[in-house]
């Protein structure tokens, strides 16, 4: 089954590091952070291509003989696979950039925190494709206790631990939400399936349960995808993880449990009063999100903190593609691209925080005064990801946000209508973050630094900075044929 | 007189749900009013339990397909719960190497 080759892949360099984990030795360690890394990236494009191939006749018919307990468990269909390329580079990424904090921060036990990051990679993955609840469940906790685990990887340092005691009580109290929803919604339809749900739905005698059902599920998701009122534990567990963690957990599990609200909602309940109830809670999560994480990201003096309330802002954005899915097409493909202008611009910007903590051990916005003079190579790249960030053209964000944009004024928009409002905090949030991305640069620039002595920048987190650089400047090249795809394929996902 | 003379020879449906949701109720009071992460932890089972009962009882009012699907439900649930138990317990044995307490009052590293 070619369709599963990206989680196989995952698989295969998880296993590989638990392997290696029993004989460690430095030079095995190194040849996996670079080979794996090498092969997760070298798979993104691989399940790019799937995606491309899923578009197809020929690769629909490939997808229609699949296996039953494959084909009603898991959609194999383009939007699913263009986030397991997402899940591919971000963990291809997050092996390449770890590589020399591991070296300095961890002596043993190294391999295993590479090994779960694949394997909560792979998580991601299915969580993207999944169509039934059992195995959409079954993701979520895979990626969260994974999370749990990688949080509390420095097991000496109390601000580790306790970032994980905070993530686990909050993260197991909102699966509990979650399934409680899940319960009910089982209870009421008798079926698991998101399209056995939305068919023994169509009635539209369903009472007042099943949108609190779906309001509860929606609490779950909101959660892994920090939308505010859900997303306390953001800040904390970003700051005391480890920051390759930290960067990962920005990235994966809140980019994958987007696509499963998008993939479960739309399809599962696209009825009138649930439909009502959860687009309500959408509508209220997206602007709180987008502007409480801009307004307190303003004033953090911590940088691992700013980025955490940035990250908040960011889900925001993207629940405002969530948003629209039930109305257009151009939904879902907004929220793929933003999600690999989101990938790449935020992963930028960690690379640059621990290839500059890895020097200094600091990650107050203060330590970073004068970076201009001690390593133009980590500022310009920080004004390059920061601009991106804020989603001035040409780069990557602006992409993202055009997108968003697009698919919005695509439903027929009208003055005053909810999602007008949307946007328009949307624009109004941008402005905001110009602020403190740009102050960070300008501290950078402008200020005298603490000491002249520069920051060298170790071989893997600089590749990875110019990786994650190469994706933000080039995105935009690949808006035409992101489009030409979009009017080619009518089926985006597999319902 | 026999235990089955006592007891109807179903219980409705609607019993169980409140059953669970009553235990879902005390398992969130016990996760707000609870200062220690082994408390914390023990109510989130109890409200995992309460979500047991609740599938549970659907599947058996459940017909054909739905009734397996629900009991597969609550196998897998356990299972993975267990999982969940077990990582959390470990970081709280991490918490407690290190502060010699588990008191979530005690958790204000992280401020800001």
């Amino acid at each position: 089954m070619i369709y599963l080759i990206p989680e196989l892949l995952l698989v295969l360099v998880g296993a590989i590091g638990l392997v290696i984990a029993c004989a460690p030795s430095r030079e095995r360690l190194r040849a996996y952070t670079v080979l794996g890394g090498v092969a997760c990236i070298g798979g993104a494009v691989g399940a790019g291509y799937l995606a491309h191939l899923a578009t197809t006749a020929e690769g629909a018919q490939i997808a229609e003989s699949a296996p039953v307990y494959l084909s009603t468990t898991l959609a194999l269909d383009p939007f699913s696979r263009v986030f397991a390329a997402l899940a591919l580079l971000v963990c291809g990424l997050t092996f390449i950039f770890s590589k020399e904090y591991l070296e300095r921060r961890l002596d043993d036990h190294q391999p295993e925190l590479l090994a779960i990051i694949a394997f909560a990679s792979m998580g991601m993955c299915t969580l993207a494709a999944a169509r039934e609840l059992i195995t959409i469940w079954f993701s979520v906790e895979l990626l969260s206790v994974c999370g749990y685990v990688l949080a509390a990887f420095l097991k000496d340092d109390e601000r580790s631990v306790e970032a994980a005691l905070k993530y686990f009580i909050l993260g197991a109290t909102s699966s509990v939400f979650m399934l409680f929803g899940l319960s009910y919604v089982y209870g009421l339809t008798g079926r698991l399936d998101l399209v056995g749900i939305m068919e023994a739905t169509a009635g539209g005698n369903i009472g007042v349960l099943l949108p609190t059902a779906a309001v509860l599920m929606l609490v779950g998701f909101g959660f892994k995808v920090a939308m505010v009122p859900f997303h306390m534990w953001c800040p904390d567990v970003y700051e005391g993880a480890p920051t390759p963690v930290t960067a990962f957990l920005s990235v994966g599990p809140k980019l994958a449990a987007l696509a499963a609200l998008a993939r479960v909602f739309s399809i599962a309940f696209p009825h009138d009063t649930a439909r009502v109830a959860w687009e309500g809670v959408l509508f209220w999560g997206a602007i709180l999100s987008m502007t409480l994480g801009n307004a307190v990201a303003l004033k953090q003096s911590n940088i691992k903190r700013m980025l955490a309330y940035s990250s908040i802002a960011h889900a925001g954005y993207m629940l405002v593609a969530v948003f629209v899915t039930l109305q257009t097409d151009m939904a879902l493909a907004a929220l793929s691209v933003y999600a690999f202008a989101y990938l790449f611009m935020n992963l930028g910007a960690f690379a640059v925080i621990i290839a500059f903590s890895n020097h200094t051990r600091s990650d107050s916005v203060r330590s970073y005064n004068g970076l201009a003079i001690r390593s133009p190579y980590l500022a310009w790249s920080w004004v390059v990801f920061g601009i991106s960030l804020v989603g001035l053209p040409p780069l990557a964000g602006f992409l993202g946000k055009v997108f968003i944009i697009m698919a919005a004024v695509d439903t027929g928009l009208t003055w005053g209508s909810p999602l007008m409002w949307l946007l328009i905090v949307l624009v109004l949030n941008s402005v905001v973050s110009l602020y403190y991305y740009i102050g960070v640069a300008g501290r950078m620039f402008f200020k005298p630094p603490v000491t002249d002595e520069p920051v060298p920048v170790g071989g893997g987190v600089g590749t990875a900075i110019g990786i994650c650089l190469a994706g933000t400047f080039l995105m935009v090249l690949a808006a035409g044929p992101i489009i030409s795809a979009i009017q080619s394929s009518a089926l985006f996902v597999l319902r | 007189m026999s235990i089955e003379d006592i007891l109807p020879e179903t219980v409705p449906t609607g019993y169980y749900l409140v059953f669970a949701a009553l235990l879902f109720a005390i398992g969130l009071f016990g996760l707000i009013s609870r200062r220690n992460a082994i408390g914390m932890l023990l109510s989130i089972e109890i409200m995992l339990n309460a979500v047991n009962v609740n599938i549970a009882a659907f599947s058996r009012s459940g017909v054909g397909e739905g009734q397996v699907l629900g009991q597969l439900l609550v196998v897998f649930m356990i299972t993975v719960a267990v999982a969940e138990a077990a990582v959390g317990l470990a970081i709280i044995v991490a918490m407690f190497k290190l502060r010699r307490t588990v008191e979530a009052d005690e958790l204000k590293l992280l401020r800001g």
